[in-house]
């Protein structure tokens, strides 16, 4: 009988060995707790560990024993623990990463690292309304349309310049969403594909894609606006993507291509002119790289924001966005992004090819200086 | 082909440790190989499933017999301990395939416990040290630039993607990878005595990993392996 019991010890080890995997939990009532919860997912989810300079495993000797001292129930020390997260994330390159806090005491201390960096810039400025001064360039039978079906709302302008050159401007990215769900969006969209479609009959020069001040939004239009403009998938860059438990668990780089659109196909020869800006971030700098990526194409302006990694839902991945408890969320990228030419611009922000410096003694007088060179390049 | 003389130094030592072994009557030898079936421990609750994977193993040993009932082993194996994760539901079709391989050095007592004229059965015991030689994966990922909406007849939307294959090899990362590891064993080993100096085994072996492959996190290999080989045994032995 021996052997019987020795086949049954294998076994037991084997199915103890098969346990549950267990969950972390935190507690909500100590601060040290939250932080370690805090660093534990921060070191799993977020993608740029084998791009970035901060040193995760340092942060965590650093301020361990600096939350060890801290209260829950003292509001003093909810202040000093929010001054805490936002020490241990100023340098992190993720050009989306955003703290907000659900604590009541703590809702209007949101940590944005790359808005403070650049803050602290002597190039920073306030997001201008370039809107208004745009106008002044525009042929009266501009549109323009404010759709508040989707969420954020979506501003969008289309008209020409000196009947020569068609000028498109919107404020986010929804416009596949929007040209689905809204007639009055859906119509100056197709106004104008069909302006660009209609090019080789008139006497049309260039396009004007104006992405100053777009923060980006549904990556469903890089396949549905960009792709508009190719008819074979065109190569932008790289994509990595968590594939393990380890920081720098990633898979190798994927080449990623915008596909062109099944909707709609323009293949126009003019040149296409895109303008940004430093509020020119996530999803607008991706279709502004795309379009960088033509040979028609022409970027001005100045450099963008540097939020090139990709959010997405964190369920996907393993990656990016995640809540510690009920007190704090944090909004990060999914997945790494590099360019065709190998730069990642995280935090750097993607150049133009036309750099021209924001300077308010021309918009104070209503001239656009990013414009008009860009009207200059096309005559 | 030059032969130089460290060379020949090595040759020679080789050839005096074999002679002088067959000389010694409680020294002997084994082969052996087989397939390991490992089991990955972790701690993450991620939304994947591990599954277990099969592997190879191979090594030589050498066993020193301290009595009629007990003997010492030390082994050099070469062994693989494979897993894999995959998605379920929306994301069927996501996986990670990790193949690792080690060199393992296992030092075990055997513990002879029942005895025929043609069968000997054991118990065996011990512990392992093991250097985590080489790691590669490959796997599948959507990609994010595939991303679609798809109308259903329903009236939803359902999320489409297209998945990317992908094979890497894990570059070692000293801040996170445990490349020294060490860990218990245990099993049972059953050996024909096929002819005076040839005895062919086979063993079936429960394997603990006590240390991490991470630092940071709990992954440990555990594994059922199953071996066969064979047991050179010096003639001096028999007496």
């Amino acid at each position: 009988m021996k052997p019987f019991y020795i086949l049954f010890f294998f076994l037991f080890a084997e199915l103890s060995s098969c346990r549950k995997v267990s969950t972390e939990k935190s507690n909500a009532h100590s601060l040290s707790q939250i932080f370690e919860d805090f660093w534990c997912k921060m070191k799993n989810n977020y993608v740029f560990w084998p791009y970035d300079t901060v040193n995760w495993n340092s942060t965590h000797q650093q301020y361990q024993a600096l939350f060890s001292k801290l209260d829950y129930t003292k509001d003093q020390d909810l202040l000093i623990a929010a001054d805490y997260f936002k020490g241990m994330t100023k340098n992190l390159i993720d050009g989306h990463l955003n703290i907000t806090f659900k604590h009541p005491l703590l809702k209007t201390k949101s940590i944005f690292p790359s808005l403070a960096r650049k803050e602290n810039s002597p190039l920073f400025h306030a997001p201008f309304p370039y809107t208004t001064i745009i106008k002044k360039y525009l042929d009266t039978n501009f549109t323009e349309y404010l759709d508040t079906t989707v969420n954020p709302s979506q501003y969008l302008l289309l008209g020409t310049i000196q009947h020569k050159i068609v000028y498109f401007n919107c404020n986010r990215f929804s416009l596949a969403k929007s040209y689905a769900s809204n007639f009055r969006s859906k119509q100056i969209i197709e106004s104008f594909f069909q302006l660009l479609k209609s090019a080789n009959s008139t006497a049309l020069k260039g396009v004007i894609i104006d992405l100053r001040n777009n923060s980006g939004g549904d990556f469903a239009d890089l396949n549905f606006f960009i792709g508009s403009f190719i008819s074979s998938p065109l190569s932008i860059g790289y994509t990595s993507y968590k594939n393990g438990s380890s920081p720098f668990a990633h898979t190798p780089w994927i080449e990623s291509f915008v596909q062109p659109s099944l909707d709609n196909n323009i293949q126009t020869s003019l040149p296409i002119i895109v303008l940004i800006d430093n509020y020119t971030s996530s999803l607008a700098e991706l279709a502004a790289m795309s379009i960088a990526r033509m040979p028609n194409s022409i970027t001005i302006g100045e450099t963008t924001w540097g939020a090139t990694g990709i959010v997405t839902s964190s369920d996907i991945y393993e990656s990016g966005s995640f809540t510690v408890t009920d007190f704090l969320s944090v909004e990060c990228s999914s997945v790494a992004f590099k360019y065709n030419n190998g730069k990642i611009y995280e935090s750097t922000g993607f150049p133009p090819d036309f750099p021209i410096p924001f300077d308010t003694t021309f918009l104070n007088k209503k001239i656009d200086p990013i414009l008009e060179k860009a009207v200059s390049l096309v005559h | 082909m030059q032969v130089t003389t460290s060379q020949k130094y090595v040759v020679l030592t080789l050839v005096s440790i074999v002679l002088h072994t067959f000389c010694v009557a409680q020294l002997s030898y084994h082969l052996k190989g087989g397939g390991v079936f490992n089991h990955l421990s972790t701690s993450l609750n991620y939304a994947v499933r591990n599954q277990d994977k099969f592997g190879l193993t191979s090594g030589i040993g050498i066993k020193y017999n301290l009595s009629p009932r007990f003997s010492v082993e030390l082994e050099s194996i070469y062994i693989q301990k494979n897993y894999s994760n995959y998605r379920t539901g929306n994301f069927k079709g996501i996986f990670t395939k990790n193949s690792n391989s080690f060199l393992q050095i296992p030092i075990s007592l055997d513990i002879r416990f029942l005895e025929t004229k043609r069968y000997s059965l054991y118990f065996k015991g011990g512990l392992w040290g093991e250097y985590w030689l080489t790691s590669s994966i490959k796997g599948t990922i959507p990609d994010i630039f595939s991303f679609n909406y798809v109308p259903t007849t329903s009236g939803n939307m359902l999320q489409t993607f297209i998945l990317v294959p992908y094979k890497m090899k894990h570059s070692f990362n000293n801040a996170e990878d445990n490349r020294f590891m060490y860990g218990g064993l245990f099993g049972c080993v059953v050996e024909q005595k096929m002819t005076k100096n040839i005895h062919p085994f086979a063993e079936l072996l429960s394997s603990i990993s006590f240390s991490s492959l991470q630092k940071s996190l709990k992954k440990k290999n555990n594994s059922l392996i199953l071996n066969i080989g064979i047991r050179l045994i010096p003639l001096k032995n028999k007496k």
